[in-house]
């Protein structure tokens, strides 16, 4: 490969070099607050270095409620548990359903694809109270599983999009050897064709993960039991009706952030590819 | 008609079957944190020494989900035994029906007068417990203010000389008409005529407090323009603020060796009178139809002077309790002087209207603190806009022609569906079995948990809820919307403005999103890049914080005094903006918080379509003779543009929808001009007195706009695609 | 082994008729090759047969059986697709053992299956490895391998040689040949190489728009084509057309003029016809028949000489030996005999009888 004069390298360095900069600008501004004692922004423009705590991470990180149970603990528990399960769930439903609308013709199938894109328009806040009555009526609320069918759903219209998309790519010779070799639909489904949208399937994971692991209107109006919590509910807390701490809200932000960070960072390789494959069809 | 008209609402939206909890358990919800959450704690776990038989749940909601929990939880079934909330919120909750009276009488010898008043109904029943009052006094630096102000002149002479240098004699966030409000009803300003139907700050009293509001921040600068709560809170501690007005939480903000005192707030030296913050009471509610002895028993405690004890001790809480102000232990304490400046407050008022007058008159103060407009005028536009709000519902419409109508859609469409089926539609459905039973999963739960809610949600636009009634008005919401007349089209609060500014906000996100995710990823692609791998990661980040806690964080970094960006400006020797005060700035804060949060989608995006291109195309371009820009414009674009179009209409729909960033950066200032559709759907549904179907309406509007917008881009491209092939 | 009937099975896309009432029987261990352009319908033809496709008329029959409803899984039959289809995400031993998991044999008669197989093909040392990582004849082989380890009762190939080199084509041909040889099974190939319908089939099945134009024996159907498609598809380069119009017993052409031998024509030759010539059947010295042609250009291939000239306006191919092209130059005239040729009647384009 031919490389272009030293010049142009350098400034492409620079511009990435920049770029990163402002990228990475609010994530210090998250960890100076969270160290710093001063609470609030101030810290940010005039970080006192000599005087750093980790103050706000523990007291973040040690909750513990009446019965003496370490509640951050629990939550985090918590997190794991509705985030892994509505993405297992939501993936589940949504290769299925991504499948069939990849391999098959049927009546409803232009509607089917037109409706999952249809209901991302409607503004989300205006159907949580109308969701939580559903969900009501289904003996959902209060209930992890409640949460964790409601995170499922409401990442379902991009997971099968994506995975429709991907399934398009794979010809359809494969599903028809299978068929032929004798192995039946389902089978030919979850053992043939599922390891091979692998890549989009690391993508929609990684949707579905991040909606369920950061959201906080819907956990904090569905579970009433502290102990139930998410972290994202529990961070919200530290932001109240007069005033808030910013320390510990910074602190906590770190917290609730960094699985998802590492989860994004290790599976990077296959969002590039996951992600535009299934955009080309 | 009218009951056709409720019982189609009450099986649309509000039928749920109460299925109450264990009732075993009293359940308490607050929304406390810190010092005031570990005392309420303290004090149930007095009670539960005295009372091991009574299971007790305590459970501490996030503040911002707090309402909306309520409002869904407690007809769900699913609600509290009692739960804290301020006062102000009564009118709301009976007419929700979420609460029943205090059963018994309550003590006027125990409780403070002016903490029962306000919660005591038209019969004389008191509808909560009073628990704690908060109010606003005047904190002041011992180590800057020796001698606290008695009057307002005083309080300007003594800020006066404590201003420049970076340093504020006075700090009061300036905008908020609660921090306002002392001078408001000091000068001897009315919010609400007697009869609560209107509203009386269109006065001179009010024009002479937003003088006083002038003179601190226009004429003096003696306080600093920009100052939110956390700043006030930093400035103190720092030293830049000599004096702050300022209620109880203030308290355990503030850094334990802090040389402070606090003193009721000064009499205004232009009439005499003292001033008169607003008083909230925070009181403990009993939801509806729970009153067992034991949640009796427990709100007896709470609220009892041993309970109010802890409170006031752990967490120095202004109590309602008259027995603590008379406790040795606490006499030295700061809570006299909340008691004291008590007795020149004004109750928070609780007439529906009152939902309706905090945005008008917050922006009022705004624009009077900037010198915008003079404060006459500003308390007159903001009379005009809360009377504008305030429009009585539509009238009652006859629900059996939109019945007759939609009946008559289904069957159009299903008559067109079976014609459009020649060879059958049964047989096609049982030929494609394998399909949907592959898809019966995902229908099932998008049917139920988005596709029911949908309906629900496009449905309720055709309701209005006004005090304690549902009724159907057909297209009133939609007509009442489209038709704008309340101002002309260029006005900030004008419908159609909000949508340009929507689209704007769209379009400017989405080309944004685009060329730096393009600019990017092009970056990232040539095979001599060193670091690729890091330089990948560092711009993947902002897409793993959760938005919210990105606005957050971009909000303080965008403060005019305080703020980062602000500094960094300074350093470069440039003037520094105020972001909020006007449109451009403000609109360019939301604008980079959103870009920076969502450049990545696209960046990735970009790079993998990059990636799907076959270089053989790129060397095929370069034997042509291509320069390098002909190669972007000729191999590039073409092939990565079509794996773009679903990424860039799912970026457009969601950016349209972007509801954290412009409600928790710019709030939609100044004037609401930097609102788009979504923030203000949501006011309409949790700020302005709950008229869910309006803003149900809007919600469908923007649904509606969104899909005109995609069937557009659909058929735009399959009529290029057609040209092309 | 099996008999494979298809009757008066049929295909259609609202109106397009892709396969139109089409009746054949394949016998028990025959070879049959269908053959024709692009859109004729034989790939849709062998799907149906494989169960992929369900005709919108007809039945399919396999030994007796009908078939038609039943699922590809049940027939019994085995495929090689044109893409190979193998499993990328499995290595080759999974891929040959993929049908026979999926019926739950034996673990160890798989294992023993698999790798008499891979013996077979010669694919053992590739046993381990991913399909990704072969050539394109190895993949070929593997997919193969995986139709032979069920023991089927039929094969049907969609096209499997056509992603090959020319070489390794050739080669695979002659495999697919000595295959059928040895397991003596019912297969149905589908292609458009006129070479693999030529070498590998005991009967020849060549469709034209949905019907069959015509079947039999390659070297029959060759020499003997029913019409001009037939006689066009066949044969490279392809058989010559020159216009003619009857006078009497004689054709008179642009630029030729012939009397075809009486006999021959039992029926009386309409008034215009085409005249077929096979480029091989031209040689540059005077026959029964001759024509006058001006040369456009000369092609040597080493052994063979591709003469490419002019009759009047229509094109002209002669194969001839490469020896004999070299004094011939661009622009010069030569008179091509030759001893046989075929007519076609030019409205219908059947064929008037073999005419020598």
């Amino acid at each position: 490969m031919n490389r272009p004069p030293l010049l142009w390298r350098l400034l492409a360095y620079a511009a990435l070099g920049v770029a990163s900069i402002i990228a990475l600008f609010p994530v210090y501004a998250v960890v100076v607050m969270a160290v710093s004692r001063a609470p609030g922004f101030s810290a940010v423009v005039t970080p006192d270095w000599a005087n750093l705590t980790l103050d706000h991470l523990r007291t973040f990180v040690s909750t513990h409620d009446a019965q003496g149970r370490w509640l951050f603990g629990r939550q985090l528990i918590n997190s794991l548990i509705v985030a892994g399960a509505a993405t297992g769930v939501g993936l589940l439903f949504a290769a299925s359903a991504g499948y069939a609308f990849s391999r098959f013709k049927f009546p409803g199938h232009r509607l089917g694809m037109v409706g999952f894109f249809v209901t991302q328009m409607f503004p989300g806040t205006m159907m949580i109270v109308p969701l939580y009555l559903i969900a009501n009526h289904l003996g959902l609320v209060d209930t992890v599983v409640g949460l964790v069918f409601v995170y499922a759903t409401t990442s379902l219209p991009f997971c099968v999009w994506t995975l429709k998309g991907y399934f398009d790519t794979i010809p359809i010779d494969i599903d028809e050897a299978a068929l032929i070799d004798g192995a039946s639909r389902v089978r030919t489904f979850y053992q043939v064709l599922l390891p091979l949208v692998r890549p989009a399937l690391a993508v929609t994971a990684l949707f579905s993960f991040l909606g369920a692991w950061n959201e906080f209107v819907l956990a904090a109006t569905f579970l009433s039991r502290e102990e139930k919590f998410t972290l994202p509910v529990t961070l919200y807390r530290h932001v109240g009706a007069y005033g808030a701490d910013w320390g510990a809200f910074a602190a906590g932000s770190i917290v609730v952030s960094l699985p998802v960070c590492i989860l994004f960072l290790t599976l990077q390789r296959h969002l590039v590819g996951g992600l535009s494959s299934g955009a080309v069809k | 008609m009218s009951a056709v008209a409720r019982g189609v609402a009450l099986l649309c939206c509000f039928a749920a079957l109460p299925a109450h909890a264990a009732d075993s358990e009293v359940v308490v919800w607050h929304s406390y944190r810190a010092g005031e959450a570990l005392a309420l704690d303290a004090a149930v776990n007095d009670f539960r020494a005295q009372h091991p038989e009574i299971q007790i749940r305590v459970l501490a909601v996030p503040y911002g989900a707090y309402q909306q929990k309520l409002i869904a939880a407690i007809p769900g079934g699913h609600g509290p035994d009692l739960f804290i909330a301020a006062h102000d919120q009564l009118g709301d909750m009976v007419k929700r029906d979420l609460i029943d009276p205090v059963p018994e009488p309550l003590s006027a010898q125990q409780f403070l007068d002016e903490t029962l008043a306000p919660l005591r109904g038209p019969d004389g029943k008191s509808w909560g417990w009073p628990m704690a009052f908060k109010t606003l006094v005047l904190f002041y630096r011992t180590d800057q203010v020796p001698e606290p102000p008695a009057t307002t002149d005083a309080l300007i002479a003594t800020a006066e000389k404590l201003t420049g240098d970076g340093r504020f004699g006075l700090a009061y966030p300036l905008a908020e008409f609660y921090f306002h409000a002392p001078w408001f009803f000091g000068a001897g300003a009315e919010l609400l005529t007697a009869d609560a139907n209107d509203v009386r700050f269109d006065s001179p009293a009010a024009t002479r407090s937003g003088e006083l509001l002038r003179l601190f921040a226009v004429e003096k600068k003696l306080v600093p323009s920009d100052a939110n709560g956390a700043l006030v809170t930093e400035m103190f501690n720092q030293g830049k603020a000599a004096m702050v007005v300022n209620g109880p939480w203030f308290i355990a903000e503030l850094r334990p060796d802090l040389p402070y005192a606090l003193t009721p707030l000064p009499i205004l030296s232009a009439n005499g009178t003292p001033a008169k913050p607003l008083s909230t009471i925070e009181a403990l509610f009993l939801a509806k139809g729970r009153a067992r002895p034991e949640v009796r028993a427990l709100a007896t405690f709470l609220v009892s002077d041993a309970g109010a004890r802890r409170r006031a001790v752990g967490a120095g809480q202004p109590v309602a309790n008259r027995a603590l102000y008379d406790d040795p232990d606490l006499q030295n304490g700061p809570l006299p002087v909340f008691r004291k400046q008590l007795t020149n407050t004004v109750p928070m008022p609780t007439a529906p209207l009152t939902a309706l007058v905090w945005e008008p008159l917050n922006e009022a103060l705004r624009q009077i603190a900037r010198g915008a407009l003079s404060p006459e005028r500003a308390f007159q536009e903001a009379a005009a806009r809360v009377r504008l709000l305030n429009q009585p519902l539509p009238a009652e419409a006859n629900p059996a022609p939109y019945v007759l109508v939609i009946l008559l859609a289904l069957a159009g469409v299903l008559t067109v569906a079976l014609w459009r089926t020649p060879t059958g539609l049964l047989s096609r459905l049982v030929q494609a079995r394998t399909a949907y039973a592959f898809l019966l999963p995902t229908a099932i739960g998008m049917t139920l948990l988005v596709g029911v809610p949908f309906l629900m949600g496009l449905g309720l636009g055709f309701f209005a809820f006004g005090p304690g009634e549902i009724r159907f008005v057909g297209f009133a919401n939609f007509t009442s919307i489209i038709a704008a007349q309340e101002y002309p089209i260029t006005h900030p609060l004008s419908f159609y403005f909000t949508m340009a500014v929507t689209v704007l906000w769209t379009f400017a996100n989405v080309s944004l999103h685009l060329l730096l995710g393009f600019g990017l990823a092009l970056l990232l692609t040539p095979s001599w890049l060193k670091g690729r791998a890091l330089f990948r990661v560092l711009l993947i980040l902002p897409w793993t914080i959760p938005n919210y806690i990105t606005a957050l964080i971009f909000k303080g970094l965008f403060n005019t005094q305080f703020g980062a960006i602000n500094a960094l400006l300074e350093a470069m020797g440039l003037p520094p903006v105020h972001w909020f005060d006007s449109f451009w700035p403000a609109f360019c804060a939301n604008l980079t918080t959103n870009v920076w949060l969502g450049f990545p989608f696209m960046m990735v995006t970009v790079l993998g379509a990059l990636q799907a291109i076959p270089p053989d195309l790129y060397d095929a371009a370069r034997v042509d003779g291509a320069s390098a820009i002909q190669r972007f414009f000729k191999v590039t674009l073409p092939q990565v543009g079509p794996a773009l179009v679903p990424a860039v209409v799912l970026g457009t729909i969601w950016t349209f929808n972007m509801f954290n960033i412009v409600f928790l950066v710019s709030e939609g200032q100044p004037e609401g001009s930097t609102d788009i559709l979504v923030t203000e759907a949501y006011r309409w549904a949790f700020v302005r007195n709950g008229r869910y179907g309006y803003a149900a309406a809007y919600s469908t509007i923007i649904f509606v706009i969104l899909a005109l917008y995609t069937v557009l881009t659909r058929r735009l491209l399959s009529a290029r695609q057609g040209a092309r092939s | 082994m099996a008999t494979i009937t298809l009757d008066k099975i049929a295909k259609r896309y609202g109106d397009t008729v892709v396969l139109n009432e089409l009746s054949l029987t394949i016998n028990d261990g025959e070879f049959v090759v269908l053959v024709g352009p692009s859109g004729c319908g034989k790939t849709t033809l062998l799907r149906m047969i494989a169960g992929l496709l369900e005709p919108s008329q007809g039945s399919v029959r396999i030994d007796g059986n009908d078939v038609t409803q039943t699922a590809p899984g049940d027939r019994d039959i085995a495929m090689v697709f044109q893409s190979y289809a193998l499993y990328p995400h499995m290595s080759v031993r999974e891929n040959i053992a993929f049908p026979l998991k999926v019926r739950r044999r034996d673990p160890a008669f798989i294992q023993a299956r698999v790798n008499e197989v891979a013996q077979q093909l010669g694919l053992d040392p590739l046993l381990d490895r991913k399909p990704a990582a072969l050539s394109g004849g190895q993949r070929q082989r593997v997919a193969m391998g995986r139709a032979i380890v069920r023991e089927p009762k039929a094969f049907l190939f969609d096209e499997p040689l056509s992603n090959l080199d020319a070489a390794l084509r050739g080669r695979m041909r002659g495999e697919i040949a000595a295959l059928h040889r040895r397991l003596k099974a019912t297969m149905v190939y589908v292609t458009h190489d006129q070479h693999e319908a030529m070498t590998l089939a005991d009967r020849l099945v060549l469709l034209n728009k949905g019907t069959i134009e015509q079947m039999g024996a390659p070297l029959t159907v060759y020499q003997r084509p029913r019409t001009r498609f037939v006689a066009e598809f066949l044969g490279s380069p392809p058989m010559n057309f020159l216009a003619a119009t009857r006078n009497g017993a004689e054709l008179f052409g642009n630029g030729f003029k012939l009397t075809p031998a009486a006999d021959a024509a039992a029926q009386p030759l309409p008034e215009k016809v085409w005249v077929g010539v096979r480029p091989e059947a031209l040689c540059l010295s005077p026959r029964t028949h001759a024509v006058e042609a001006e040369i456009d250009w000369v092609e040597r291939t080493g052994s063979d000489g591709f003469l490419y000239a002019r009759v009047g306006d229509a094109p002209l191919v002669a194969r001839l030996d490469a020896s004999q092209t070299h004094p011939l130059e661009p622009g010069s005239r030569i008179t091509l005999g030759f001893d046989e040729l075929s007519l076609f009647d030019a409205e219908s384009g059947r064929a008037l009888g073999a005419q020598s």
